[in-house]
């Protein structure tokens, strides 16, 4: 009797386990694809951009687009809206519809002015910096009085730390435009070349020219960065709180001002202030490092996750992350000092704005690297910038070149 | 001039990193001639491409999804071929399922292809979204069960093509060799066949009794015979069953192969052939010949590669028998002489497996 009861025993937990098995495995796949059960479950929440009032203008322009591709005026219209969203919402589908918009001259040798503008931003934010620098010097050869391409291309080399070439597009740019948007141009200029005084008190004069949100808004983010680099920081504070007044949502404005809040430990009000952005890398690494030194541990491995995904996701595409994140990265959240080294160095062969110098300088000095911290701070001190944030992480390396 | 001054400021932002740009993923699965495959599409792209938001309210619902799902099939079959031999093959979308990832929700059109010779290399053209969005990139991920193949496509890059694994002759020839030494290793049947067949090999028969050959030469050349004569004759039937000139059903030859077995240990018993032992191994490897074809359809042959395959297997399993015999034979004829070897090794072996043939003589037939 025990003999026939054993098999059949052990039949039975066979079973049990297979279902077990098989009921595992299928769990597993629904976490992958699943079959939604009700018909109100709702899928997705489309982004507030793509359902706003610009709706009916941009399917108006499309429609009329869909009629006659080949008109310039139109195709730049609906990708400069598409630009302006891709910018407000760090998306990059946006600069994809923009670029689509532009098809027919995207490839074209010389395209005509307008569309090679709006080319040369929408490269600008993929920082293809050279490239678009190409297409707007080309436009300012052919119309030296276009206001557009000359900030642009102030702008770019900024980013490229070019001051000097700034500073010839930003007076080239005074020539076409109103005074007070030339003083916005030179400010920034002034910022990176030791002026940072200058700039902040220049600000403070051409506020009142400026009523738009948008404009206020950069006008500020600016001022705050002068203040910052005078280590000012209850000035700086006080133009950030007052740009943020401004509806319109600015990426820029929003890492600078989170990263302002992190350098005074106020880790709190970085997790208040991103709250809702955690659809933008440069955002949520903000939200990461802040979450880290909270102490908040749930809270840092859940965006960790994220980014990684992030990067991840873009490196499987045939992308490369920004490096400027990525060595971020790396740096505060990831430990690898290596690795961190080396992407805040092909960082800065891109880009050399402060926060870059910053990272390349933190970087070399966590791994003891004085010639990297050296040739910055030279490189720095050619252009006179002076920085309070810079001087301190040059300071203990001996240098006193930047003060 | 504020106007100006408006679009003029825009330029000004800085770029930052962002968003993660428009990315679908296309996976497809090979598994003998059956082709499955998958299409995970963001929902922020179809909206854009065909509309699901049907009440505008910002939301999609898996109901709206459905009710959209004629044009989103269409949407997708249109923007996509599948090609083998040259021509565009028609793909059937299957069901539709949703997949929530970090970005947001996915559309998964489930499809299937139609069915597909196993060695013919697959290619995709990809044109979703590209009109829409040139920044949009497809992410292809291919398995035929051998290999695991990821691709990226993108405007400039829109087909791409996923060759036959190991499409390589000498790949072929090496996996097949490896599997033929293998098949013989571990086909106890055969090591049984082969090892009855040798036992005799340091012996004689003289006088209705065995007695140990003087020279080892005289076993080394009866073996050679021996082994020779297997081969050759399992070679040709081996190849005569997989070039399919001569089709057996398999019951009759795993039967037939016991018998031999049988017929084998039976004759070193009381032998019937003392001299021709290669006359039995000629016979019977012919039976064998058709057991090894078996082996190689159940593996699956490229039809590319098909002499490449058949080769490497045959000579596989030379060389996994001529293993055996160097492991053995050395043995054989270091214990010759001991009246051990002919009591206890050849009768007793001989008659154990005569007993196992019969036993499984006995469960091929019936079973």
């Amino acid at each position: 009797m025990a003999k026939a009861a054993r098999p059949a025993w052990c039949f039975g937990a066979l079973s049990a386990a297979a279902v077990l098995v098989i009921c595992a495995s299928a769990v597993g796949a629904e976490q992958a694809y699943y079959t939604p059960v009700r018909a109100d479950e709702v899928l997705e929440r489309l982004p507030r951009s793509m359902t706003d009032t610009d709706g009916a203008l941009i399917k108006r322009l499309h429609q009329q687009l869909d009629a006659s591709p080949e008109d310039v005026s139109l195709a730049v219209s609906l990708a400069t809206l598409y630009i302006e969203k891709g910018r407000t919402q760090s998306d990059p589908r946006y600069f994809g519809y923009a670029q689509a918009a532009l098809a027919p001259w995207w490839q074209a040798v010389a395209p005509p002015v307008p569309v090679r503008v709006a080319r040369a931003e929408i490269a600008q934010w993929q920082h293809a910096f050279d490239q678009a620098i190409a297409d707007l010097l080309a436009v300012v050869r052919k119309d030296s009085r276009n206001a557009r391409a000359w900030l642009l291309l102030a702008n770019t080399y900024l980013v490229q730390g070019r001051t000097h070439k700034a500073a010839a597009a930003c007076s080239a740019l005074a020539k076409t435009a109103n005074q007070s948007i030339a003083s916005l141009c030179y400010a920034g200029v002034m910022n990176r070349t030791g002026r940072a005084a200058q700039s902040y008190a220049l600000l403070q004069v051409e506020q009142r020219q400026f009523q738009s949100g948008a404009l206020l808004q950069w006008l500020l983010t600016t001022q705050a960065e002068a203040a910052l680099m005078q280590g000012h920081a209850a000035q700086a504070e006080r133009a950030f709180a007052r740009a943020m007044t401004t509806p319109r949502r600015d990426p820029y404005l929003l890492a600078a001002y989170a990263d302002f809040l992190l350098d005074e430990q106020r880790y709190a009000e970085v997790l208040a202030l991103l709250r809702r952005e955690d659809s933008d890398q440069s955002l949520l690494l903000r939200s990461a490092i802040a979450a880290k030194k909270l102490g908040d541990e749930s809270r840092a491995r859940k965006y960790r996750e994220q980014l990684r995904a992030y990067f991840s996701a873009e490196r499987s595409r045939g992308g490369q992350p920004h490096n400027r994140e990525a060595a971020l990265f790396e740096l505060e959240l990831e430990g690898d000092g290596e690795q961190a080294l080396r992407l805040a160095r092909a960082n800065w062969d891109l880009q050399r704005e402060p926060i870059d110098a910053r990272i390349l300088l933190r970087a070399a000095r966590a791994r003891g690297d004085a010639d990297t911290v050296a040739a910055v701070g030279h490189w720095l001190a050619a252009r006179g910038m002076q920085d309070v944030r810079l001087s301190r992480l040059l300071e203990g390396a001996g240098l006193e070149t930047v003060r | 001039m504020w106007r100006l001054v408006a679009l003029v400021f825009l330029l000004f932002s800085l770029p930052v990193a962002a968003h993660k740009p428009s990315d679908s993923y296309l996976t497809l699965e090979r598994s003998g001639q059956a082709l499955r495959l998958q299409w995970a599409i963001a929902l922020r792209d179809l909206e854009v491409a065909v509309g699901l938001d049907g009440n505008a309210d910002g939301a999609i619902t898996w109901g709206e999804l459905q009710a959209a799902a004629a044009r989103v099939n269409r949407y997708a079959l249109v923007h996509f071929d599948l090609i083998y031999s040259g021509n565009r093959q028609p793909v059937h979308v299957t069901g539709l399922q949703v997949a929530q990832k970090s970005d947001g929700a996915y559309a998964v059109l489930q499809m299937q292809g139609p069915p597909i010779a196993e060695n013919v290399p697959l290619a995709v053209a990809y044109r979703l979204l590209f009109a829409l969005d040139p920044t949009h990139r497809g992410l292809i991920a291919y398995s035929d069960g051998r290999q695991y193949v990821t691709r990226v496509v993108s405007p400039e890059t829109p087909q791409v093509e996923f060759p036959i694994s190991g499409t390589s002759r000498l790949r072929v020839f090496a996996d097949y060799l490896t599997e033929g030494v293998w098949h013989i290793w571990v086909g106890f049947d055969h090591i049984l066949f082969l090892l009855t067949l040798l036992l005799p090999a340091v012996l004689v028969y003289r006088r209705r009794a065995w007695s140990p050959v003087e020279e080892p030469r005289a076993a080394l050349g009866d073996t050679v015979k021996t082994v020779t004569a297997f081969t050759l004759a399992h070679s040709i039937t081996l190849s005569l069953a997989t070039l399919q000139l001569v089709v057996l059903p398999s019951k009759l030859v795993e039967t037939a192969i016991a018998v031999s077995v049988l017929i084998t240990a039976l004759n070193n018993l009381r032998p019937l052939f003392p001299h021709s032992r290669w006359l039995l191994a000629f016979v019977f490897g012919l039976i064998h010949g058709f057991g090894f074809a078996g082996v190689l359809t159940d593996l699956g042959l490229p039809a590319s590669a098909l002499i490449t395959a058949l080769a490497g297997f045959n000579i596989g399993v030379e060389l996994g028998q001529l293993a055996i015999v160097f492991l053995v034979l050395p043995l054989m004829l270091l214990l010759r002489r001991h009246s051990l070897y002919r009591i206890v090794v050849l009768k007793g072996g001989s008659l154990a497996a005569a007993l196992i043939a019969a036993v499984w003589m006995f469960e091929r037939a019936l079973v």
